[in-house]
């Protein structure tokens, strides 16, 4: 009687060598391409040639953000207008950012989600406009609605010195409904 | 004969751990995968719901069928598919079910990824990293009801498991601090010392708003403790692989990883990802824990692999 493990069998070795062998080349892949994109093309290319649907498959991404390269230098936030028949916007959806004082207990995903829409090159055009168009079927105090505009706010910090932060704001689509 | 480096790396990553450092690695990742699934329950609407507003238009999915929250057709469905699918966590937690609830637990991970991958956040990806490292050693064998259900049975558990799992967690965490810490020696702000200072005026991360503002923080001894801890965070990760290989340093630069990330926990919100990473700490500390730390007969009383208890009476 023994109290070690069944060792391992040779192959089951030899397969996890393989996935280790994958993973780190899929790590060496996402440094890469957050280090230099360029100029490591062609070595991104062939891994995601060869590893990319796998790894979009289980989820696998070496992609460790945390505030590198740099942290932002804004808070973003993304406010929807809709304009009734009087011509006038009314806000739908403020930026939601916390207000002076504010404490946030729990995790809001629906922030995080927001933030990926505005910056996701992929889905922020596509879903302004599924916004806007569904939005368009809706009423506005009472009226309906005639135009969709949605603007990007950012915050933007400066540089250490003690100036204070400064808005800005860039309309990213005015939508008119039929 | 000579032990060459292949074999030291076998034994290293395959060798043998106690039963139990896998167990509480494993019941510990259940109560995370758990929490961290119950606490979609109250945007599970806003996310996934066929007729929620910021839904529209998204999800041209490749992989379709595993995004399970997008076929159902009513939000009665949705809350029923995210109860059903909390199941698998909760058999992680127990220890019922051996890798097979662990694969389930993945899958159900995966369901919420690829049903919106743009509501989640590097510690979701985190635990499903974990969750894949789990896979690699037998985390059923203590802690567990399995190893429970196994002695009714008059089966003997295996007191000792592959430590694959737990050299898996080490080195994703490793890799991860590291690439990061390398990625950071790139960015300016990390040079120059001004990373902390932005990072903590990110305001969509700040847990009290207003708390820090740049008339605060930009000026003086507050910018300079801000300095400080920008270099201080850039070593502890770039180096982090050498911190922990080495012995001497190993505590200091694990206990500063605690401070780093409660810190980060009390003034960012950045949703599990400081509790997920301090997770994998446990593959450093567990192991070394005098009453887990030490495989083989000198510490653990002998015991079987997996084999039948003789029948009453047979014994001498």
């Amino acid at each position: 009687m023994s109290d070690r493990p069944l060792p391992t069998p040779p192959v089951a070795q030899a397969l996890v060598g393989v996935v280790l062998a994958a993973a780190l080349l899929a790590g060496l892949r996402d440094v890469a391409f957050k280090v230099a994109p360029a100029a490591s093309a062609p070595f991104t290319g062939a891994v995601d040639a060869t590893l990319g649907p796998v790894q979009h498959l289980i989820g696998y991404r070496q992609w460790w953000t945390m505030f590198s390269p740099s942290p932002p230098r804004n808070s973003r936030g993304a406010q929807v207008e809709v304009m009734g028949t009087d011509t006038r916007w009314r806000v739908v959806t403020a930026p939601t950012l916390p207000g002076a004082g504010e404490v946030q207990l729990g995790y809001r995903r629906m922030g995080k989600f927001e933030r990926n829409l505005i910056k996701d090159k992929d889905t922020a055009a596509d879903l302004r406009e599924a916004v806007a168009r569904r939005l368009c079927a809706s009423e506005v105090g009472g009226q309906p609605a005639v135009g969709v505009r949605i603007t990007r706010v950012e915050k933007v910090t400066p540089p250490p010195g003690g100036a204070p932060a400064a808005w800005e704001r860039r309309v990213q689509l005015e939508h008119w409904c039929r | 004969m000579p032990v060459t480096p292949l074999d030291r790396a076998r034994r290293w990553l395959f060798g043998p751990v106690d039963a139990r450092v896998v167990g509480w690695m494993r019941a510990s990742l259940g109560a995370l995968l758990v929490t961290s699934h119950l606490a979609y329950a109250p945007e599970l609407d806003a996310l996934f719901a066929p007729d929620a507003l910021l839904t529209q238009g998204l999800f041209r999915s490749d992989t379709r069928w595993l995004a399970w929250y997008r076929l159902v057709p009513d939000a009665a469905s949705l809350d029923l598919l995210h109860g059903a699918l909390v199941v698998p966590a909760l058999l992680v937690l127990v220890g019922l079910g051996g890798r097979a609830s662990l694969l389930l637990a993945l899958l159900a991970q995966l369901a919420l990824m690829h049903s919106n991958g743009l509501a989640q956040n590097g510690g979701d990806r985190l635990l499903r990293m974990w969750t894949l490292c789990m896979l690699g050693s037998n985390g059923t064998a203590a802690v567990a009801l399995d190893a429970w259900w196994a002695r009714r049975r008059g089966r003997v558990p295996p007191a000792v498991v592959s430590g694959l799992a737990v050299r898996l967690v080490q080195l994703q965490l490793a890799w991860m601090y590291c690439s990061t810490g390398l990625a950071k020696l790139g960015g300016s702000t990390w040079r120059s010392g001004d990373a902390l200072y932005y990072a903590l005026l990110a305001e969509h991360f700040q847990r009290v708003g207003g708390l820090f503002t740049p008339e605060r923080l930009g000026a003086g001894v507050a910018l300079w403790i801000t300095r400080l801890g920008t270099w201080l965070v850039l070593a502890w990760e770039a180096g982090f692989p050498l911190w922990v290989a080495w012995r001497r340093t190993r505590w200091v630069a694990l206990a500063l990883g605690v401070v780093f990330h409660l810190g980060i926990f009390a003034t960012m919100m950045v949703g599990t990802f400081s509790v997920v990473s301090m997770w994998g700490y446990l593959a450093f500390v567990l192991p070394a824990l005098p009453a887990l730390g030490r495989t083989g007969p000198a510490v653990i009383p002998v015991r079987a692999t997996p084999t039948r208890r003789p029948p009453p009476g047979s014994a001498g």
